[in-house]
């Protein structure tokens, strides 16, 4: 594999990115809103929240799949555009995207060996295969592979090939959305594994986009939790997850469920994410927040640094964890009385 | 008070009386080129009133096959042989219109994407009351108001507006809300939940498991839950059963499956889950994948995976058999057993 550029070339930069859509009706729904976001050179960096938080829209525009309603994306100091039918320049072609769903992103009826050459080629680079090959070891997949159709293969190992094809432009930046979620629990840690070694090994920079923050923590350096289009927490993943600050990023660490044969069920989080077209007034979260008081509604926190890198849009942030040890993550060992309550707004 | 609740239940289950739902020596085979292949193999398990069977195991590894053969709904091609009981009726071989009646009605199912087991373009209400009206008869209103009972017993808010609504409406939680009060509008006595919550945010997953739990304390409902995740199955299952390549080979209680795993591929699947919050444990994947129908190692099928592999794995295929009070085991190695009498 080859070097990646010097890591300041390589650097992706989101600079109060703002991405919205327009309904039919005329309705602006912002599905990011304003979002600063920095992906070092082999560095992995986990964007998490749940369905419609805007992390997928994030994703899409930082390679130039969605336009920009403001802000800015560079990568390597050049700015990442949306792009027609052209080619892509060649100074973004390190910079690549990897789907969530391995049966839809391969072409299911052409040989594995030919969609590794494909992205070869478009890379500039002679399709032998010897290269095939390498790309196939560096997913650890057995050469064979190169000869097979994509419906042979299991979810895993498609996503697998999926990440090899990724790899054949010699990518120094991969965008990866929700790369695990379709696959079963075994097959994600195998994932989760690969795309940590291959961060070691090759020094290329991972934006990990997920809803499962248990998983992003295996790989990840930083995290960014997201939350009706705007990080509310971000900072280095140990802190975060020893002691989150946010009430969102607490739930989200409390609804994983735990193995341990106990039977007890995570705490969920009542209600939905809201319609982004009409968010909520103040906080955008304090209609589901375990802990809004009557300001959250009316006052948008601002980012407050709790010490560290770690970054959290709480008004009430700075509060020692302790008064809170009802959110802590340990959250998923509650007595059941205590689960009662925390339903009992639903 | 889970664990107390879920130890009478475990001595319902070892009660004399007849269980519900009694599954032995099922199999499935498609027939291949080479004669009969199988897909699930000698599969037992037994479910009473107000239980959750937990069943574990990879993409492939026959929970779904199970499922659907209790449900008589195999794809064409396969075959299934052996016994299911439902309530001592032999369900295997029974006709048609005879599993039309039990499904539904008797033994209702919730499936992994409620996005493709609602049909797009007719109303919530529709798909509701058209089922209540097939299996008991009601007149229009009355189907109309029994509709909105359910949608609020499943806490879909404003239970009369979203009769009115397309699933498209609904964020993915709450459709399988509402896949889950078409399930339950018969008051089946069985619910098989296939990956009920594989497809949702991890939040909506945990709202989902507190609703199961609750129409199980409440209505005595007996589940059988499948999943991937290890996780999901330890909150709700009262016994579980880990599968691999068609076969069972671990099932006990959920304590003793998941709080002190024997099989070398139960504990595999538990390493490779993210751990507890605040843990600091990696998590390990399973190296390899598992074996495709037909295609079986010789021996024990898990052995080309397994850490705790002997010679003898490679050419003995292990039974299962009876280790310890209410556990079943399929692995001569026994690891639990290695590394305590060391």
């Amino acid at each position: 594999m080859s070097a990646p550029s010097s890591p300041q070339q390589s650097v992706l930069h989101l600079d109060n990115v703002e991405v919205t859509y327009h309904r039919r009706d005329g309705a602006a729904v912002r599905a990011v809103r304003g979002v600063d976001l920095v992906v070092h050179a082999g560095e992995v960096v986990g964007l998490v929240g749940e369905s419609g938080c805007g992390k997928s829209s994030l994703g899409r525009a930082a390679v130039g799949l969605e336009k920009l309603a403001a802000g800015s994306v560079t990568f390597g100091g050049k700015p990442v555009q949306t792009l027609g039918r052209r080619a892509r320049p060649a100074a973004l072609r390190s910079l690549q995207l990897l789907f969530q769903d391995p049966y839809s992103s391969l072409n299911p009826r052409r040989k594995i060996g030919h969609q590794l050459a494909d992205g070869l080629r478009a890379s500039g680079e002679a399709a032998t295969s010897a290269r095939i090959f390498e790309l196939l070891a560096m997913v650890a997949m057995p050469a064979s592979a190169a000869d097979r159709y994509p419906h042979e293969f299991s979810g895993g190992q498609r996503q697998r090939l999926a990440i090899g094809r990724a790899l054949a432009a010699k990518p120094s930046m991969l965008v990866a959305d929700e790369p695990v979620s379709a696959l079963d629990a075994s097959a994600r840690a195998a994932i989760v594994t690969l795309l940590g070694e291959l961060r070691d090994e090759t020094g290329i920079g991972l934006l990990l986009i997920s809803h499962d923050l248990g998983v992003v923590r295996q790989v990840a350096q930083r995290i960014a939790v997201m939350y009706l289009g705007k990080i509310v927490e971000s900072g280095p993943i140990d802190a975060l997850w020893r002691d989150p600050r946010h009430p969102y990023t607490k739930a989200l660490i409390a609804a994983a469920p735990v193995a341990d044969g106990a039977g007890r069920i995570p705490v969920g989080l009542a209600g939905e994410v809201p319609n982004p077209s009409d968010p909520p007034p103040g906080c955008s979260f304090h209609p589901r927040c375990p802990i809004a008081e009557a300001q959250c509604a009316t006052t948008d926190p601002p980012p407050l640094a709790v010490g560290g890198d770690q970054v959290a849009r709480c008004l009430f942030a700075l509060r020692s964890s302790e008064n809170e040890s009802l959110h802590e993550p340990a959250g998923a060992s509650f007595p059941a009385e205590d689960v009662t309550r925390s339903r009992v707004r639903d | 008070m889970s664990v107390t609740r879920s130890s009478t239940t475990d001595e319902l289950a070892a009660d004399t009386k007849t269980p519900l739902l009694e599954v032995e020596g099922l199999s499935v085979t498609r027939r291949d080129r080479r004669g009969r292949v199988s897909l699930v193999d000698e599969v037992h398990l037994a479910l009473a009133r107000g239980e959750v069977l937990g069943v574990c195991g990879e993409s492939g590894s026959g929970k779904t096959l199970t499922s659907l053969a209790v449900l008589g709904l195999l794809p064409a091609g396969l075959r299934a042989t052996g016994s299911i009981r439902y309530q001592g009726e032999e369900l295997v071989g029974a006709s048609r219109r005879r599993l039309r009646t039990l499904r539904g009605r008797e033994i209702a199912v919730v499936w992994q994407d409620p996005s493709t087991s609602l049909h797009p373009l007719l109303s919530v209400g529709i798909q509701i009351t058209e089922h209540v009206r097939y299996h008991l008869g009601l007149d229009a209103a009355t189907a109309e108001r029994r509709a909105i009972e359910l949608l609020d017993s499943v806490r879909v808010p404003d239970p009369a507006s979203a009769l009115r609504a397309r699933p498209h409406e609904f964020s993915g939680g709450l459709r399988q809300r509402i896949a889950l009060a078409i399930a339950l509008a018969c008051e089946p006595k069985i619910l098989l939940a296939d990956e009920p919550t594989t497809s949702l945010d991890l939040t909506v997953q945990a709202e989902i498991l507190h609703l199961l739990r609750d129409l199980v304390d409440e209505r005595q409902l007996a589940v059988v839950l499948i999943s991937h995740d290890l996780g999901v199955v330890s909150s709700l299952a009262d016994r579980v059963q880990v599968m691999y390549a068609g076969r069972i080979v671990e099932s006990g209680r959920r304590s003793q499956v998941i709080g002190a795993p024997r099989h070398p591929y139960t504990r595999a699947l538990l390493a490779a889950l993210p751990g507890s919050a605040g843990a600091q444990s990696r998590i390990r994947p399973i190296p390899g994948s598992p074996p495709l129908p037909g295609h079986l190692p010789n021996g024990c099928a898990f052995h080309p995976r397994c850490a705790f592999a002997v010679p003898s794995c490679g050419s003995e295929r292990p039974n299962l058999v009876s280790v310890e009070d209410s556990v079943l085991l399929a692995c001569p190695v026994d690891p639990f057993l290695a590394s305590a009498s060391k």
